[in-house]
């Protein structure tokens, strides 16, 4: 991120903004698909984040090399969660902070490297559950930080992860009889 | 053709995915979106006139502070702590800048020399994002940006501050070097 475009931004540089924009909406898009599951939702939290983000660039210091995706991430996780529960889609899941699952640390099956598979399976998780696979081996966040996300338990995320790590390979080995 | 590797783990099969791209609109929706925000409030008088105050205050204090704290050390020494001051000020003055600045009160003679003092920031801009700027160089544009910016935000917080009397700025009153 040149420190010019984001001082141009900061001074509400309008051409900046769509720099800025045309930069990240593919990484933001993505991301919110991943965790929406509808492309609709994710374009609506991809323009609500762009919009975040013309409003708080001034907030994003950069102190300490921190990235500005990192910050512009976790403007866009909160765009998409909150579409999520505007759509009530998150109400409709039998939600149970801890069912007593372990945790499942097997290997992903071979299907995993077919990535129209993978998205496939993915697309057919409830969206909660996809939202914490996501999160977790996707973005790299801990189980603190998805509970802190969803005002839940630590407790609820590693229930979620574990659920839906075994459904995700139970759709996979569907998906792929011949390694099953 | 050989077939993909088995991931290792679930973040190795997550990070294998492609991307999506977005819809090809998103940033004309964003501009619309934009557009059609309401205008911000007009600033009462006081607060337009604590903004010239603060600047006419601010500003040459905060340069003769910062010269009587810079330490006697070699200049490369001081490129990176100094560099960082020069770059703290241009995002503060950037900030007041946000706020000062009022589209709807600019005449002719406003617009065109605001525009003028925009144009200087840019082409230092856009010789900041060269690549391979010695750090003399690059300490010299930044000096020169928060110059550029200090004279642009005390002229539109002055602008508006003659809006809320009822005024206009008059270009004649005014020669920017």
């Amino acid at each position: 991120m040149p420190d010019a475009l984001l001082a141009r931004a900061r001074a509400g540089e309008r051409a900046a903004f769509e720099q800025l924009c045309r930069t990240f909406e593919r990484p933001v898009f993505t991301l919110a698909l991943r965790l929406t599951g509808d492309r609709e939702q994710a374009s609506e939290a991809l323009q609500d984040t762009m919009l975040k983000l013309v409003a708080r660039v001034r907030e994003f210091r950069g102190d300490g090399g921190s990235p500005f995706w990192g910050w512009l991430r976790q403007i866009a996780v909160n765009e998409a969660l909150m579409q999520l529960r505007r759509g009530r889609r998150f109400a409709l899941e039998l939600v149970v902070d801890d069912d007593g699952l372990g945790e499942d640390p097997a290997p992903p099956p071979a299907a995993a490297a077919d990535a129209a598979q993978l998205q496939r399976a993915l697309a057919a998780l409830p969206p909660l559950t996809r939202s914490v696979l996501w999160l977790y081996h996707g973005e790299g966040y801990t189980h603190e930080e998805i509970a802190a996300l969803m005002q839940r338990t630590a407790s609820f995320s590693k229930s979620q992860l574990a659920r839906g790590t075994r459904r995700l390979r139970a759709l996979l080995h569907v998906e792929d009889p011949i390694h099953a | 053709m050989p077939e993909p590797m088995t991931p290792r783990d679930w973040g190795e099969a997550f990070a294998a995915l492609p991307m999506d791209a977005a819809p090809a609109d998103t940033w004309r929706r964003v501009a619309a979106r934009l557009d059609a925000r309401p205008p911000r409030a007009r600033w009462p008088r006081w607060l337009a006139a604590a903004a010239v105050l603060v600047l006419a205050i601010a500003l040459p204090w905060r340069s003769w502070f910062e010269h009587a704290r810079l330490p006697a050390t070699a200049p490369s020494a001081q490129a990176d702590p100094a560099l960082a001051r020069l770059q703290a000020e241009s995002a503060q003055l950037e900030g007041l800048l946000a706020y000062a600045r009022d589209e709807r009160v600019a005449s002719g003679s406003a617009a065109t020399l605001s525009a003028q003092l925009d144009a200087r920031v840019a082409a230092i801009d856009a010789a900041l994002m060269q690549p391979g700027l010695a750090a003399a160089r690059q300490q010299a544009l930044w000096r020169e940006r928060v110059e550029a910016l200090r004279t642009l935000a005390a002229f539109e917080a002055n602008r508006r501050w003659l809006a809320s009397q009822g005024e206009r700025y008059d270009g004649a009153l005014v020669r920017v070097d």
